[in-house]
């Protein structure tokens, strides 16, 4: 802490300041792949085995969501269900077009015995489009599993957040 | 003895940007108390206020996606996502990254504009050459002239990682006082 006590009311606020900046850039980089993607969530972690053996649990996948991208049958869509706020990655197995571009399907995962009308609403049969989050455009194996497990104990997000938080505050910047 | 806070200067030898960080602070104090200039904030302000100003945008480009979900806010988000690198490339224009000292001096018979010293210094990652840059503009003719030493940091410090001043504050000195003497002698 020697660092810190020869520190004067600049030099303080600039280690605040500093810790703010790196905050302030993680979300400006999240919210820029935002803005580029056209997703509300652009990476995504597959939480289940349900499209095995095209995902496993724990890939990470990066989505775009393009407004004119077509949906097709075959296609791998990441959607969320009303209501819900987990992301669902399955195969869109069924289409229903209209002229004008309005499109109703069905989804399944490739692992599952049967499509996913028992994961949607309530009197729910089909997904529209803007149940979309996004389509997947590419993915990184395994990395994802450290954001499963630290949803799984929530302690040591919390723990790893507050020792990375600290670093960065007491540790003097020039 | 110069000393910081009347307390020697001791740091963990091998972390670099403390040797770096402790060096620029004693660098200061000689500037500062021995020759009594007056240090001048306001690049330290400056750079301050940009950074604080870029971190209002991130927290306004947060607070709007989150009152009007995307893709209603992609407007918003986009101008703020674009102009922050643009702020920090404000901050840092390649000359003025590394000064970390701006002081007056004011003349003594105060008539003249002050002169203006600039400190500005480097020392690579692992490496142990540190260089310091003594930068003199003046008030008058708005000359401005350079010196700077490369030296190993191995020599300013002893084994348990103490600042020795009396090694260093004659080198700061040297570089101050290579400077003023052309002045003199114009």
């Amino acid at each position: 802490f020697g660092d810190l006590r020869r520190m004067n009311k600049r030099q303080l606020y600039y280690q605040v300041l500093n810790f703010a900046m790196i905050v302030s850039s993680a979300l400006m980089i999240w919210k820029g792949l935002i803005v580029i993607t056209g997703s509300e969530s652009p990476i995504v972690v597959v939480l289940s085995g349900s499209m095995e053996p095209a995902f496993h649990r724990g890939d990470l996948l990066f989505l775009t969501n393009f407004h004119d991208d077509p949906i097709r049958a075959g296609e791998i869509v990441v959607f969320k269900v009303e209501g819900r706020d987990i992301p669902i990655v399955h195969r869109v197995i069924k289409i229903h077009e209209k002229e004008n571009g309005n499109i109703k399907f069905l989804t399944k995962g490739d692992n599952n015995e049967v499509d996913d009308r028992g994961l949607y609403k309530e009197g729910q049969n089909w997904l529209e489009k803007k149940d979309v989050v996004g389509r997947a455009r590419g993915f990184l194996p395994y990395v994802g599993m450290v954001t499963i497990i630290m949803n799984d104990y929530p302690k040591f997000k919390y723990a790893l957040l507050a020792v990375m938080g600290a670093y960065v505050l007491l540790k003097r910047e020039s | 003895q110069w000393k910081i806070d009347d307390k020697p200067v001791k740091i963990d030898k091998w972390d670099g940007s403390a040797v770096k960080n402790s060096l620029d602070d004693s660098a200061k104090k000689v500037l500062l108390e021995k020759y009594k200039y007056v240090e001048n904030f306001r690049l330290i302000d400056g750079r301050l206020i940009i950074c604080t100003i870029s971190c209002l945008f991130a927290i306004v480009a947060l607070i709007w996606d989150y009152l009007h979900p995307f893709p209603e806010s992609k407007p918003v988000l986009a101008f703020c996502v674009v102009s922050y690198p643009l702020q920090m490339g404000l901050i840092y224009p390649k000359r003025e990254k590394s000064i970390f000292l701006v002081a007056h001096r004011k003349d003594p018979a105060g008539m003249d504009p002050d002169d203006i010293w600039q400190l500005s210094s480097s020392l690579k990652r692992f490496d142990d050459m540190y260089t310091l840059k003594l930068t003199f503009i003046s008030g008058k003719t708005k000359q401005q002239r350079e010196a700077e030493f490369t030296v190993s940091i191995a020599k300013f410090f002893d084994n348990n990682g103490t600042l020795v001043m009396e090694a260093y504050e004659p080198e700061v000195s040297k570089l101050h006082d290579s400077l003023a003497q052309e002045r003199k002698t114009k």
